[in-house]
């Protein structure tokens, strides 16, 4: 959560505090960075709380599954037995925090299910546990 | 696999890289250089007159181009191959920087395909794609045509495309699926280009000539054309040619643009499909062979099939036409037909696809299934969305602008203008969304004003679900749905929940319904597929009270 609330920093209140640099000429630029700032820290406030409330994640003996967005929600559901690739990625916010994120990705083109934030030995865990899940079900289906 | 065809070395690091034809950059410059119209139709059109700046600007466009030509070479330049006996491999460098790496294995390849659009014609190249098993893929881009036939003949033993007969379908077991019908070539102006001329065509005409269309239907006392927003740069006013009046111009123009996208259209077809010939093999593969300039061909597996896609442009529908595509379980994809009569689209898919199971009409193939149509709340969010924008244009044509005074009369054509087209399109997205489910196929269809587009994917082709829902999807419990297959995915837009859910659960046994509350899911309750052995009983399941 803390990982998404320094995200929605970087991403909105830097910019704004850069257009208010920027526009100490007119007043009304000055209302619009006052406008962005107020928006960007709502944004900051609620964004990571709605997000944690929201993202949940579950592996069965046959599928992964997540539940992930804060106001369009999206589950992704993938067959173990199709998977091609599992990947722990830890960006350097993730880094900072002992976090990581497990990728998981089958043949098709329409994107991969996504495991965020998770601290980085369960993360690894996981991977291994699909791994050994996969080469299972596939090693059992000739 | 002869000797002399394939000079395979003792060890792999004896192999020397390659690199392809240095005619690709010639195609890279060319095909790049599309980006720079807009910006050079502005420099032109826009320019400032002081000659100064005009120097400077061209010096600037100069020094771009420059810049964009070594980029592009240097892309060349970084991208090399090698055929070992063990392996083919890529390497993809960058301003020394490695990027990627890519190899097959000889064993994994699976096919090696030839293509050339326009560009690699007219410089005499073609695109080699190396396949492998899975969905890694190297792109050769591109070579000489005999280079290219001696690198597939190394990997697969024969030439691309060479399954094919050369123009007569063989006896021996081979059959003609598709051969191009000059009459056809009537559905060419419809596709895309066509109505994108037309867009362009309706821009350009509103540019020139809406300020003698303003001073006809407003003109100010003074006779002076009405003030143009200042901020906004124009088209210097054209002066009419051989003192014609300006509407007989604006037909003129017209006309000579409309037959200059009509030909282009039909060059272009005849450029891509010229001699297009679908066979199936005895060997259990379709082989397609296409193209004027230079021949392509692509050869796929039959029982490597996992859906096949039939894509219907608006005006290609208006007259019945369609062009169809199939996917395999790898990354695969070939035309099936050129844009052509619908029925033929649909036959091709349907003979492409093999067996149907018994809840398919064979007459009428997966493609054309019935489908179950949206739900009402699904019609209410299209309705919502499209009238909402139109709402804000006539609420904007109220509003008084500079070139614009809001009279009753103006307010009330761009009222009866808009409203009811925006209420067509609407309903025409609504009726275009359906899906249906059989034994074998998933079958979904979507899209209205770009293209229409209805799949049928064999339901062991899916690869796991995407579902999305927005608030408002939340408040009218829709959601979207949306079915992954290899390339892409089956969407279902504003799908029932319920109905969604189920589809989905049933699609997959044992994938989407484990994590269903039971009161969620109706998956127990609704048998999506009829169990019926008959299709009639699934045509019945389309609920008429929602059309």
């Amino acid at each position: 959560m803390l990982g998404w609330a320094l995200a929605a920093f970087y991403t909105i209140v830097l910019p704004a505090l850069l257009s208010l640099a920027l526009s100490l000429s007119l007043w009304w630029p000055i209302g619009c960075a006052l406008i962005t700032i107020a928006l960007a820290t709502a944004h900051v406030l609620i964004m990571p709380r709605l997000r944690y409330d929201t993202h949940r994640w579950e592996v069965t003996d046959t599928a992964v599954y997540t539940l992930a967005g804060w106001i369009k929600w999206q589950w992704r559901i993938a067959p173990l037995e199709r998977i091609e690739t599992v990947e722990v990625s830890s960006g350097p916010l993730q880094h900072r925090f002992g976090l990581a994120s497990v990728y998981v990705s089958t043949a098709s083109s329409a994107g991969r299910v996504a495991i965020a934030g998770l601290e980085l030995d369960r993360a690894r865990r996981l991977s291994d546990e699909l791994t050994a899940k996969t080469r299972e079900l596939r090693g059992a289906t000739p | 696999m002869t000797a002399q065809v394939a000079p395979a070395p003792a060890t792999a690091d004896e192999v020397p890289w390659s690199r392809t034809s240095p005619r690709t950059v010639l195609v890279y410059i060319v095909r790049e250089s599309k980006a720079f119209i807009p910006a050079l139709i502005l420099m032109l059109g826009f320019g400032s007159q002081s000659s100064a700046s005009n120097v400077v600007s061209l010096g600037f466009g100069a020094l771009l181009t420059l810049l964009t030509m070594a980029v592009l070479a240097a892309h060349w330049w970084g991208r090399r191959y090698r055929v070992t006996d063990q392996a083919v491999e890529q390497r993809v460098t960058l301003f020394g920087y490695e990027r990627r790496a890519t190899a097959i294995p000889r064993a994994r390849v699976r096919s090696v395909t030839t293509s050339a659009h326009l560009l690699h014609r007219l410089v005499g190249v073609v695109v080699v794609t190396v396949s492998s098993a899975g969905t890694t893929a190297i792109v050769l881009e591109a070579m000489s045509r005999p280079d290219a036939e001696r690198l597939a003949l190394s990997l697969t033993g024969k030439a691309p495309g060479s399954d094919a007969p050369a123009d007569d379908p063989a006896s021996d077991g081979t059959a003609e699926l598709v051969r191009l019908d000059l009459r056809w070539l009537r559905y060419a102006p419809m596709g895309v280009t066509g109505f994108a001329t037309l867009a362009a065509l309706a821009w350009l005409l509103l540019r020139w000539f809406g300020e003698p269309l303003a001073n006809l239907y407003f003109p100010e006392a003074d006779g002076n054309p009405p003030t143009v927003v200042p901020d906004l740069p124009h088209l210097p006013a054209v002066p009419a040619p051989w003192g014609l009046p300006w509407w007989a111009v604006a037909v003129v123009t017209a006309t000579a643009l409309l037959l200059a996208a009509t030909i282009a259209a039909v060059v272009a077809y005849l450029l891509a499909h010229w001699g297009f010939l679908l066979v199936r093999t005895a060997d259990g593969s379709l082989t397609s062979r296409y193209g004027l300039v230079s021949r392509g061909g692509a050869t796929i597996r039959l029982d490597q099939v996992s859906a096949v896609m039939v894509t219907e442009r608006p005006l290609q529908r208006l007259a019945r036409a369609a062009t169809a595509n199939v996917y395999t379980y790898g990354r695969g994809r070939m035309l099936l037909i050129p844009p052509a009569p619908a029925r033929r689209a649909h036959e091709v898919c349907a003979t492409v696809l093999g067996e149907h199971g018994p809840d398919v009409d064979p007459d009428r193939g997966p493609t054309r299934h019935p489908l179950r149509p949206r739900s009402g709340a699904a019609l209410q969010r299209r309705l919502v969305r499209v009238l909402l924008p139109a709402l804000i244009v006539v609420a904007l044509a109220c509003t008084p602008l500079p070139w614009w005074s809001p009279e009753p009369l103006g307010i009330f054509l761009v009222a009866a203008l808009v409203l009811p087209a925006a209420v067509a399109v609407a309903v025409g997205r609504h009726r275009s969304m359906g899906e249906a489910l059989t034994r074998r196929y998933l079958i979904t269809r979507c899209g209205h004003l770009r293209k229409r587009q209805t799949i049928a994917a064999d339901r062991s082709a899916i690869l796991g679900w995407h579902i999305t829902a927005t608030p408002m999807q939340r408040r009218a419990g829709l959601l979207t749905v949306n079915a992954c297959i290899s390339v892409g995915h089956c969407p279902m837009p504003d799908i029932d929940a319920h109905h969604g859910l189920a589809l989905a659960a049933e699609a997959n046994p044992g994938l989407l319904g484990q994590f269903l509350r039971p009161e969620s899911s109706l998956a127990s309750t609704e048998q999506v597929t009829s169990d019926a052995s008959t299709f009639s009983d699934v045509a019945d399941k389309s609920d008429p009270a929602t059309r």
